[in-house]
């Protein structure tokens, strides 16, 4: 099935089996592998991307589906490698551990500050991330990297 | 990890999609905003031959007020619930209900028709709908109808293969007060309550208990929990790995002593 989308600015055509996940597309076919894959089942959060300006579960999207949209995945955070203000904070308050689920953690928190909707306080915090799973740090450090960066 | 293969349709209008419907039939699914679905066909839970695909379908979108009534389109995604102000001003209970559902990455995709149809007797939005008197458009290739949701969930939520939610009637809240409540291990929810009063009716819908939402209509001259801890014993609650029936039917109880004692105060 041919279908086209822009994924980080770039205009893509593809064609592919209806099958194939979203975020199967990014990482195996765009060689974009900093969109993680935890679970494929729509709990972990670790795909998390940005459509159209809202964060989703790209385990949970054809990638057809993908058509005519515009997709953001992680890799757009620091287009020259220079850390983005989000990424910086994690880095200062060691907001990760092993970072599997970080890129996940990083579109949530983008789509909603760009919203204009990412809460500032740490109950807030914890809500908004409560769709990304972490297995390492507790949480603790990624709500304070993430309070930082609301202020 | 992967579905299955199938064969995907990308209908533009809603008559394409029920002709689609009835074409496949029961070898057919629709694919409303996947939240659901997708997983089941990742884990090869459900794997159909053809996903019909209406998130191109525009007409199923948006909310709009008439006479008393809003009017929901089935596709209408679960974040523009909670963003609405037409849903706001008039069904404030719908919104609480709808912060209780998934995550706010599922709810940028998860649509009002998709977690109606899907059938989970725990879904917030069709507890809090039923408790709101909502009804449903049906349609089907060449036929339509209209049913109570309430009478929905009575019937075992069932949709004939061909059929598919169009949209929901939603009466706006009038001011005799509401509640809410959940119990739920990290969003994975045992039970919910429902519960408006209109007068001295009161009305509660009790999701995640049974197979199927209940619905309860309270007798305003006798006593409610008295009442209420009577239609329970006539139903089975279910038991799985999140809760036993002994451990639901105590939440239950819990849950409605709290609903009820809340709208007293309101």
């Amino acid at each position: 099935m041919k279908f086209a989308c822009r994924v980080n600015g770039s205009y893509i055509q593809a064609d592919v089996e209806p099958r194939l996940l979203l975020s199967d597309f990014l990482r195996h076919d765009l060689r974009l592998t900093g969109t993680h894959v935890g679970c494929e089942s729509g709990v972990c959060g670790a795909c998390t991307v940005i459509v159209d300006g809202e964060p989703v579960r790209s385990c949970l999207m054809f990638a057809v589906q993908a058509a005519g949209s515009n997709v953001e995945t992680v890799e757009s955070l620091s287009p020259d490698g220079e850390l983005s203000p989000l990424q910086d904070a994690f880095h200062r308050h060691h907001g990760l551990q092993c970072g599997y689920c970080t890129p996940g953690m990083l579109m949530t928190v983008t789509a909603l500050h760009r919203q204009g909707c990412l809460p500032t306080d740490e109950d807030g915090i914890r809500e908004a991330l409560s769709g990304n799973l972490c297995r390492c740090t507790g949480y603790q450090h990624v709500v304070e990297a993430v309070k930082d960066f609301a202020a | 990890m992967k579905p299955r293969p199938f064969d995907m349709k990308r209908p533009t209008s809603l008559a394409e999609a029920t002709r689609l419907l009835a074409e496949h039939g029961a070898g057919a699914r629709l694919l409303a905003g996947g939240q659901s679905l997708v997983p089941l066909m990742n884990l090869r839970t459900l794997s159909p031959a053809v996903l019909i695909d209406l998130n191109g379908l525009a007409e199923l979108s948006g909310i709009s007020e008439k006479s008393g009534t809003l009017t929901i389109g089935a596709m209408t995604r679960q974040a523009t619930l909670l963003a609405d102000p037409l849903v706001g001003r008039h069904l404030p209970l719908l919104v609480q209900a709808a912060r209780h559902v998934g995550h706010v990455q599922t709810r940028s995709r998860g649509t009002i028709g998709g977690s109606i149809a899907f059938g989970d007797p725990a879904a917030e939005l069709p507890v809090a709908l039923s408790t709101l008197g909502a009804r449903l458009r049906i349609v089907s290739d060449g036929g339509e109808r209209d049913v109570a949701l309430s009478e929905f969930h009575g019937e075992g939520c069932r949709l004939s293969p061909d059929e598919m939610i169009a949209s929901v009637d939603v009466p706006v809240q009038e001011g005799g007060g509401w509640a809410f409540r959940e119990l739920a291990r990290n969003r994975r929810c045992l039970l919910n309550i429902a519960a408006v009063r209109t007068g001295h009716a009161v009305t509660v819908t009790l999701g995640g208990y049974a197979d199927r939402p209940m619905h309860l209509r309270l007798d305003p001259d006798a006593d409610r929990l008295h009442q209420t801890g009577r239609l329970l014993d006539g139903v089975t609650a279910r038991h799985d790995l999140h809760g036993s029936a002994e451990y639901r039917r105590q939440v239950a109880e819990v849950l409605l002593a709290e609903v009820l004692k809340e709208l007293d105060e309101k």
